[in-house]
C-alpha cells in the first residue's frame, strides 16, 4: 500500500501551482470526465485548476430532451391505462397491455440513446460522470423497477442532488418511486415493516457493514413505513400505514420519521467516511490510502456539511490525488470507455438503441440495470473474457462503414432522424483516417499514443505500433492504419484512466 | 528497431510474451499451426491431475419451470382438480407408482431407467420470493432469501479452491475456470477475487472473431509489448488469456466430431459446444448454459411441451456424447430454475409464479432415483412447499463431487444428499 510522505492533514490540501502541468491536467480530465484530448488539456491549463474545479456543477445542466421523453411516455401510458380500465373485453385488455409495454420499451430505448448523447457532450462530462457514481451507490435496477418514468426520474433526482448535501440527497432518494419499488418500501407498513430499504440505507448508502446493528435496521424500517407511489406515479406518504410509535436507533429513542432517521445516521461517525471511500475508489484509486487519510478527509467533509461539490473540489485539487502512483490506474467503466472513444474520435454515440444497449450489456454495464443492489463492482471486475471481446467489438464497429443492409426498419429510421438532427458522424471513415496516412510511422505512433493514452507506454509499445503502421502484412495504407489504430484502442493501455 | 514485426500465433501466454516476434509465421499460418498448438497445450499446460478433475454443468431453466407438470404426481386427485385443463393424464412416462415424467421427456425416462438421472423433489428455500430477478439471485448467490450477496456460489467455490494458488506457471496463462454461454457472466460466477471466465456466443456465432484478421494480428502484437503499471499488467495478462482461450475453444469446437446427433435447439447447440470443450480436455470445472421461456403464464401446455422436449433431448444427446468420448465419469449435470409454479392453474390456462419444484441431476456418477417426498397437495393448495433446501443440493456437489468445504462457500452447513456417492 502506498503511504504518502506527508501527513493525512497535508494530503487534502491543494497542490501548488508548481505541480500543475499538462500531465496533471490530463489526469484531472480523465478522472473528472470521459476524455482528455489535447484541446481539452490546453483549455484546462489556461483556465487553471482552481477555476476549473470551482466551476464544476454550477449550474447543473438539465437534459431537456430526457424530460420530454418522460412527459410523452406518461401521457401515452395514462391514455392506455384509461382504455384498459374502460374495457371488459379480455383480448382487448391484453392487446392494450402489450401496447403499454411497447411504449415503456420505446421510452426506455430513447432514454438510453438520449442520455448517451447528453453525457457525450464534453461540457456535461463531469456532471454525468459523477451521476454514474451516484447511480452506483443509490442503486435501482430496471429488472425490478420496470417503469421507464420511475427510472428516469430517479436519475433526475440524483442529478439535481449533485449540487446538494448528501443527507438531503438521501432523503430525496427515499421518496424516489424507483427506490420505493426497488427496495420494497411500498410493501412496508406499520405492524409489518419491510427491512430492505432500511438495511441498504445503512449498509450501502451511508454507513457500511459493521457500523449498525440489526436493531437499528428494524427500528429504522418502522420509520419508513407508509412510503408509497401514488396513482400519478409520484411519492406520497400514507399516514395510516405509518408506524407512529417510539423507535430506538443508535442509542436514542424518539418518534423518528424517515427524514429524522437520515439526519441521525449522519450524526454517526461512520457516515463521514463511507461515501468518501466510494468516491475515492471511483475517482482516485482502486487501492485506498491508509485509514488516517480517509479519516482526515471525512473530518473535513463533515465540516463542509456533507456537500457533494465540496468533496469533489477538495479531492480533485488535492496533493494526494495527483500522486504519480495513482495516475492511469483506473480501468474505465464500459460507459466511460464508450463515451471516451466517441469524444476522442469526434463521433456521436449511436442513435440505434438496439445496438447501443447490446454493446453496453456485452461490456458488462447493462443500461440502468446493475446486477443487484450493490451495483457494479468497478475496476478489475469490469474485465472478463466476454467483456474484453465486447470492448474490442465496439472499437471495431466504430471503424466500420454502417451496413444499411443489416439494419431493420426501426434502426434505419433512427439513423435518418438522428442525421436530420445534425447528429453524427457515427463511425470513422476511410477518408478521415487517410488524412494522417502521410505522416512518418514513428512520429505518427508517438502522436497516436500521446493523443489516446493516459499512461506513458513502454518504448517497445511505440515501436510495435510504428511497425504496424508500415507492416506490409497488414495490407494497403488504409488497412494498416485502421488495424493499428483499432488495435491501439483495444489494447490494455487504452483501457486505463 | 524492427521495422516490421512478423506475426505469430498465440500459444500460451508465456510463449507469447517470450517468443513473439521471433518466428516468421505469416498471417496465413494462423490456422494451420493449430494442431501443434493443441499438442503443446496439453503437454505443457495441463498438470497431470487436471484431466481427472470433476466437472459440473449447470443448466438454468429460466422463467420458473412448472415442476408439477414436469415430474407429475399423476395419481393425486388434487393434482387433477387443481388443474382442470393443464393436468396431464395421457402419454405419461411413469418412473414410479405415483410419479411420471412429462410426455415430452421420453429421453429422460430412459436415462432414469439406466440409473443416470436423479430427481430431487420440492427443491426451494424458506420465505420464497416470487420475483424472477430476486429469486434467480437467491439461487445463484445461495443466500437466505432476506440477504443480498454480491458473489455467487460458484464464484465462492473458485475463491476457495483457487485462492492463492499459483497460475499454471508464471506467464503461462490461466485457462478459464468457468465457461458460460451468452454475453453476460451469470451471477453464480461472481466472485470476490478475479478468476478467468469465458463466454461462448449464444447464437453459436464466431468465437472471438471480429472478422478482420489484420486487426487481430495488430492487437496481438501490441499485447506482447511490456506493460508498466500493475493494472496494465493485469489487463495484458487477462487479454492474452482471452486470446489463447478463444483460439483453443474455437479449435476444440471446430474439431469436435462424433456420431451423436444433437437436436436443433439453442440448448442442444450450447451443450454440444460444452461437450466439445470437455472432450478436448479443457481444464474448466464449471459450465453454465441456459434455456429460457419457462415463464408460462398463459396457454402453457404447448410451450411447456416444446421446452421439455428440447431439454430432454438435449440432455440425453449430451450425456450420450460424453459417454462416447469417455468423459461421462467426469461430468455431472444439474438443472435449476428460480422457482416452480403455482399448484393451481390460472384463468388463462397457464400457471403463475410459485415456490418449490423438482430438479434433475444427470451423470454416470449420479445415483439415480427419486429423492424427497412427492409434493403435498390438497384441495386448496396454492404452493408446492419446499422439502429440500437448494443449498443441500449445492452442498452435495461441493462436498461429494468437488471435495470442497461447504461452510465457507455456503455460509452455513447443509446436509449432503445421496444422489452422489
Amino acid at each position: 500500500m502506498f503511504t504518502p510522505p506527508y501527513s493525512p492533514h497535508e494530503a487534502w490540501k491543494p497542490i501548488t501551482a508548481f505541480e500543475w502541468n499538462a500531465g496533471a491536467a490530463r489526469h484531472l480530465l480523465s478522472r473528472m470526465g470521459f476524455s482528455a484530448t489535447p484541446e481539452m488539456i490546453e483549455a484546462t491549463m489556461r483556465r487553471g485548476l482552481s477555476r476549473t474545479v470551482r466551476d464544476l456543477f454550477r449550474p447543473i445542466h438539465e437534459p431537456e430532451r430526457l424530460q420530454g421523453i418522460i412527459s410523452d411516455y406518461v401521457e401515452q401510458r395514462e391514455r392506455i391505462q384509461a382504455l384498459i380500465n374502460a374495457t371488459e373485453d379480455r383480448e382487448e385488455r391484453e392487446r392494450l397491455q402489450r401496447e403499454r409495454r411497447q411504449y415503456n420499451q420505446q421510452a426506455f430505448e430513447s432514454f438510453a440513446v438520449e442520455w448517451m448523447a447528453f453525457a457525450g457532450q464534453p461540457e456535461n462530462g463531469p456532471q454525468e460522470k459523477l451521476l454514474l457514481l451516484l447511480q452506483n451507490v443509490f442503486v435501482v435496477g430496471r429488472d425490478k423497477v420496470y417503469d421507464t418514468q420511475h427510472l428516469m426520474e430517479h436519475q433526475a433526482v440524483l442529478r439535481r442532488g449533485i449540487a446538494s448535501q448528501l443527507p438531503d440527497l438521501c432523503k430525496a432518494i427515499s421518496r424516489s418511486p424507483a427506490m420505493i419499488r426497488y427496495l420494497d418500501l411500498d410493501r412496508s407498513r406499520a405492524g409489518a415493516p419491510n427491512e430492505n430499504f432500511a438495511r441498504e440505507l445503512m449498509e450501502l448508502f451511508t454507513l457500511g457493514e459493521g457500523n449498525y446493528t440489526e436493531m437499528d435496521v428494524r427500528e429504522a424500517a418502522r420509520s419508513f413505513t407508509g412510503y408509497r407511489i401514488g396513482p400519478d406515479g409520484n411519492f406520497r406518504l400514507v399516514e395510516r400505514d405509518y408506524d407512529d410509535g417510539m423507535k430506538t436507533l443508535f442509542g436514542r429513542t424518539a418518534r423518528f420519521r424517515g427524514d429524522e432517521v437520515i439526519d441521525w445516521i449522519f450524526q454517526q461517525p461512520a457516515s463521514e467516511r463511507y461515501f468518501v471511500r466510494q468516491f475515492l475508489l471511483s475517482y482516485m484509486s482502486a487501492e485506498l490510502p491508509p485509514e488516517p487519510y480517509i479519516a482526515a478527509l471525512g473530518d473535513r467533509w463533515r465540516y463542509l456539511g456533507f456537500s457533494i461539490p465540496e468533496l469533489v473540489r477538495t479531492v480533485l485539487q488535492s496533493r494526494i490525488f495527483y500522486e504519480p502512483v495513482y495516475r492511469g490506474t483506473i480501468i474505465k467503466s464500459p460507459t466511460h470507455y464508450y463515451l471516451g472513444l466517441c469524444q476522442e474520435l469526434r463521433l456521436h454515440s449511436t442513435p440505434v438503441a438496439r445496438q447501443l444497449l447490446g454493446q453496453l450489456r456485452g461490456m458488462g454495464q447493462d443500461f440502468q440495470n446493475p446486477p443487484n443492489v450493490r451495483g457494479w463492482q468497478e475496476n478489475q471486475a469490469w474485465i472478463s473474457a466476454s467483456t474484453v471481446s465486447a470492448r474490442r467489438a465496439l472499437v471495431d464497429a466504430l471503424f466500420r462503414v454502417i451496413d444499411s443492409e443489416r439494419l431493420n426498419a426501426d434502426d434505419s429510421m433512427a439513423l435518418q432522424q438522428a442525421e436530420k438532427r445534425g447528429w453524427g458522424p457515427f463511425v470513422v471513415t476511410r477518408e478521415r483516417l487517410l488524412q494522417i496516412a502521410e505522416v512518418e510511422s514513428m512520429p505518427l505512433a508517438e502522436h497516436l499514443a500521446r493523443y489516446f493514452l493516459n499512461i506513458q507506454p513502454s518504448a517497445e509499445y511505440i515501436e510495435t505500433l510504428a511497425g504496424l503502421l508500415q507492416a506490409d502484412e497488414l495490407g494497403n495504407p488504409y488497412q494498416r492504419l485502421r488495424s493499428a489504430v483499432v488495435a491501439l484502442l483495444q489494447s490494455p493501455q487504452y483501457q486505463l484512466a | 528497431m524492427s521495422r516490421s514485426k512478423p506475426f505469430s500465433t498465440p500459444l500460451t501466454r508465456r510463449e507469447f510474451l517470450h517468443h513473439s516476434g521471433v518466428r516468421g509465421l505469416g498471417l496465413l499460418s494462423f490456422s494451420s499451426y493449430v494442431p501443434a498448438f493443441l499438442a503443446r497445450a496439453s503437454a505443457a499446460q495441463v498438470p497431470l491431475a487436471e484431466k481427472d478433475r470433476t466437472i459440473l454443468v449447470l443448466v438454468q431453466l429460466a422463467g420458473g419451470n412448472d415442476g408439477l407438470n414436469t415430474v407429475i404426481p399423476f395419481g393425486n386427485d388434487h393434482y387433477r382438480k387443481l388443474r382442470p385443463t393443464l393436468a396431464i393424464t395421457e402419454g405419461l412416462h411413469t418412473i414410479t407408482e405415483h410419479l411420471a415424467l412429462h410426455p415430452s421427456c421420453g429421453a429422460l425416462q430412459r436415462l432414469y431407467g439406466d440409473g443416470r438421472l436423479a430427481v430431487i423433489q420440492n427443491v426451494g428455500y424458506p420465505n420464497p420470493n416470487r420475483s424472477h430477478f430476486r429469486s434467480s439471485e437467491i439461487w445463484e448467490t445461495a443466500t437466505d432469501s432476506d440477504r443480498i450477496a454480491s458473489s455467487g456460489w460458484i464464484g465462492r467455490f473458485f475463491d476457495n479452491t483457487c485462492a492463492g494458488a499459483p497460475l499454471l506457471g508464471e506467464g503461462q496463462g490461466q485457462p478459464p475456470q468457468g465457461i458460460h454461454v451468452g454475453d453476460v457472466v451469470p451471477q453464480s460466477f461472481h466472485a470476490r477475487q478475479h478468476h478467468t471466465l469465458f463466454g461462448l456466443p449464444r447464437a453459436g456465432g464466431a468465437i472471438g472473431g471480429r472478422g478482420d484478421p489484420r486487426v487481430d494480428a495488430a492487437y496481438q502484437q501490441l499485447l506482447s509489448s511490456p506493460a508498466a503499471n500493475p493494472q496494465e499488467r493485469f489487463l495484458q495478462h487477462t487479454m492474452l488469456d482471452v486470446m489463447v482461450t478463444e483460439q483453443r475453444v474455437s479449435d476444440a469446437i471446430r474439431q469436435h466430431a462424433g456420431g451423436v446427433d444433437y437436436p436443433a435447439s439453442g440448448l442442444a447447440r450450447s451443450l454440444r459446444q460444452v461437450a466439445a470443450l470437455i472432450a478436448a480436455g479443457l481444464e474448466t470445472r464449471v459450465y453454465f448454459v441456459s434455456q429460457g421461456g419457462y415463464d408460462t403464464h398463459a396457454n402453457q401446455a404447448a410451450t411447456h411441451s416444446r421446452l421439455l422436449t428440447e431439454l430432454s433431448e438435449a440432455l440425453a444427446a449430451f450425456q450420450q456424447d460424453l459417454e462416447m468420448k469417455r468423459r461421462a465419469d467426469q461430468v455431472t449435470t444439474l438443472t435449476f430454475s428460480e422457482f416452480g409454479r403455482r399448484a393451481d392453474e390460472n384463468a388463462g390456462a397457464g400457471t403463475d409464479h410459485g415456490a418449490a419444484a423438482p430438479l434433475f441431476v444427470m451423470g454416470s456418477a449420479v445415483k439415480g432415483g427419486i429423492f424427497g417426498p412427492p409434493p403435498e397437495l390438497d384441495a386448496s393448495a396454492r404452493e408446492v412447499d419446499f422439502t429440500t433446501d437448494f443449498r443441500s443440493v449445492y452442498a452435495t456437489v461441493l462436498d461429494r463431487w468437488w471435495q470442497a468445504p461447504v461452510e465457507p462457500i455456503l455460509g452455513q452447513a447443509f446436509e449432503s444428499m445421496d444422489f452422489l456417492a
